[in-house]
């Protein structure tokens, strides 16, 4: 019979080898998938490296892909750590879209950019903020659990999206499409390099990661978030006041996936809609646990996760491979690396 | 830690040198269509794909790819990028909610050609075109209000814009030349694709005594439903006919490569501008479908008649008096809605149930 023990200690080498051979065996089974339909497997990897990686412009793309996923996981290695699952990103990066876009079509589009943009960057972060708070609330004054209030949250955020979309934030020359008024330039964040679509937010994301790593390993707050993440009980006897700390990294959390939130809006799309990529907010927890909640890696996960999603739009063109299948190959190689995370903690045992 | 940094470093060398090897080169014009919905939708984005093919069967010097079920809005751009970053030289965009995103990225590439179907934004590099289906709607209304008996036909309608109300409008229009007791009812769906939202407008219908459906929407779902409760179906997108026989009394149809040969062969002869192409019965761009087997012979005489009289420009459908469902008079006697007043309709014509939103 096949049994799990449990790992004493976690080796660094198997923290490199199993997402790698995870994701190996990931790519096997997205290759039979492949085969299935009839297609060359070798050809449509090959495709997908090249439309993630092999032009300027095609890693422009999965740096386009790769600045959300960087402030949302910046900002969920702040809670993880202290043991608060924050599965409310999703929200959050809606919310704060919606607070930063009020400005952007309600406020005269004369006043400066900077001043614009510093509102909409407000708006981003205070809008995810508050989503974010609201549960942490619950949480350190009520024991309501974090993961449902976070999740359900959610839920309310896309219908209100929807609710502005379909009624009072509609463009009435958008013939009926849910479409808000398209942004002034003036609440457009300016492009880094010319010829692409990386934005002014690709700096604030890599910021973020700065900050979180001196926030967790310099300050103060960091320390009392780790002490609370290894044992709350313990936390508290030391004099942390464990309410506090869990509403402040919820702020931080909530307000980096609505800065991103307002990224996408102001950076790409320039008018809010019902679709704006919010999954970001769901990819970002899997970006989190890959990088074992350490904001170096997270970098790299997030440049590596945005290749899959920007490759995935790009091999359906150069590969002619119908949309469902891209969608099969990144569930399938997503499912195996979170899976293959049992590994890491347990180990395989055989008992006759 | 090092030793990971490094790792990741080869990984990242390997993919850019996996991504650099060459790409094959030809001389063909590279032409792109983007569907909203997908490929093979059975409505709408098929009809592209049918103009897609014949296009590619027609012309030698060209070679198309398609994208399906792209999404409106910041992927849509993106996936116009990546064509034209392979060396796509013209695109086509099938559905008005591509346009911001058209017009966007047109700014950026001025040698790049670019069509969009049904919008109203243009550069010297974006054309848009459309057919005048208020043509083919108006004869299928002139079929239903002949065959109907209940007087309650249901017009399952995905958006309120110009197109559809247009739509809606010119059906009825027919509908009650025959039969000045028919009522249209419509239900919005709020989605161009949507076959469970589609079947269940159609149920509704049906559970109020429908006995004919309509669609604006991209898939056969309300055919289906009236399939099941016996009852007519008029057909949309494409000639559905086959599947139907029974049940579609006709269909308005697209024929779209007619406009994509035409729109290439200029392409190719280097005499393409960028216009606002609407063309009609006339053009062959909109037809009617084949008539379903219940239609009886008085019927299809007398619509195959009054079709003639719109190619020959006897007969013009907006033409007043009309009144909208309010009961106030919107075209004169006499004079004829403009094309302009045409592709800004904003109202309802007498005759039809239903409310526009948010106007």
């Amino acid at each position: 019979m096949i049994y799990f023990e449990k790992r004493e200690n976690i080796s660094a080498k198997l923290k490199i080898v199993i997402p790698i051979v995870s994701l190996l065996i990931g790519i096997l089974f997205g290759a039979l998938a492949i085969v299935v339909v009839g297609i060359n497997p070798y050809a449509v990897y090959k495709s997908l490296f090249v439309n993630a990686f092999g032009s300027w412009y095609a890693f422009s793309e999965t740096l386009v892909a790769a600045t959300p996923l960087m402030l949302i996981t910046a900002g969920l290695i702040l809670v993880f750590k202290m043991g608060i699952w924050n599965i409310g990103a999703y929200g959050q990066y809606i919310m704060g879209a919606i607070l930063s876009s009020y400005f952007a079509i309600f406020m005269p589009p004369e006043i400066s950019k900077p001043l614009m943009l510093i509102l909409m960057f407000a708006g981003g972060a205070i809008g995810g903020a508050i989503w974010a708070v609201i549960p942490a609330i619950f949480k350190v004054f009520w024991e309501v659990n974090e993961v449902i209030t976070t999740l359900l949250l959610n839920y309310i955020a896309l219908y209100v999206l929807k609710f502005l979309m379909y009624g009072p934030w509609k463009n009435p020359k958008s013939f009926g499409f849910p479409l808000s008024k398209p942004f002034p330039s003036s609440a457009q964040l300016p492009v880094l390099f010319e010829h692409t679509r990386i934005n002014l937010g690709l700096a604030f994301a890599l910021i973020s990661i700065i900050a979180v790593w001196f926030i967790i390993k310099k300050t103060n707050f960091g320390y009392e978030v780790r002490v609370i993440g290894n044992n709350p009980t313990t936390a508290k006897y030391a004099g942390i006041s464990v309410g506090k700390n869990i509403i402040i990294a919820m702020a931080i959390s909530g307000a980096l996936a609505g800065i991103a939130g307002m990224v996408q809006v102001s950076g790409i799309i320039h008018f809010l809609q019902v679709k704006i990529n919010a999954n970001y907010g769901y990819t970002s927890i899997i970006v989190a646990w890959i990088s074992y909640l350490n904001p170096a890696l997270c970098l790299l996960s997030s440049v590596l996760f945005g290749g899959l999603e920007s490759g995935g739009y790009s091999i359906q063109i150069s590969m002619r491979v119908s949309y469902g299948i891209v969608g099969l190959i990144e569930s399938i190689a997503l499912f195996s690396i979170v899976g293959a995370q049992i590994f890491l903690n347990y180990k395989l045992r055989w008992k006759k | 830690m090092k030793k990971f940094a490094s790792l990741i470093l080869v990984v990242f060398i390997v993919m850019f040198g996996i991504g650099y090897t060459s790409q094959a080169k030809n001389s063909k014009i590279k032409v792109a269509f983007l569907y909203v919905g997908p490929h093979n939708d059975g409505g709408w984005s098929q009809a592209h794909d049918e103009g897609r093919i014949y296009l590619q069967k027609h012309l030698p010097y060209v070679e198309t790819a398609y994208s399906e079920s792209v999404p409106e809005g910041a992927p849509c751009e993106k996936i116009i990028r990546d064509y034209i970053h392979k060396g796509y030289k013209v695109i086509f965009g099938t559905s008005f909610g591509f346009m911001d995103s058209m017009y966007n990225v047109a700014k950026d590439y001025p040698n790049v050609i670019f069509e969009h179907c049904s919008g109203y934004k243009t550069r010297k590099n974006m054309g848009t075109y459309f057919g005048r289906m208020y043509q083919a709607d108006y004869l299928s209304g002139l079929v239903a209000g002949m065959m109907t008996k209940t007087n309650y036909i249901g017009f399952v309608a995905p958006f309120p814009i110009p197109e559809v109300i247009r739509e809606i409008d010119s059906f009825t229009i027919g509908a009650r030349e025959v039969n000045p007791k028919v009522e249209v009812h419509v239900i919005w769906t709020n989605s161009w694709f949507n076959p469970v939202k589609e079947r269940s407008a159609a149920e509704t219908f049906i559970a109020n005594k429908a006995d004919i459906i309509a669609s604006g929407c991209d898939s056969p779902a309300s055919i289906e439903g009236a399939k099941k409760a016996h009852i007519f179906a008029i057909g949309y997108d494409r000639d559905n006919y086959a599947k139907f026989p029974n049940t579609l009394l006709t269909s308005r149809i697209w024929h779209w490569g007619v406009f994509y040969t035409k729109t290439l062969k200029e392409i190719h002869n280097g005499t393409w501008k960028a216009t606002q192409y609407w063309g009609g019965l006339k053009d062959g761009i909109v037809g009617l479908g084949k008539f379903g087997n219940k239609v009886p012979k008085k019927v299809r005489n007398y619509v195959l008649k009054r079709e003639k009289e719109i190619i020959d420009g006897k007969l013009k459908i907006f033409e007043g008096p009309i009144y909208d469902n309010k009961g106030k008079l919107m075209v004169k006697k006499a004079q004829e809605l403009s094309d302009k007043d045409k592709l800004s309709l904003q109202w309802f014509v007498k005759g039809v149930v239903g409310n526009i939103p948010n106007k």
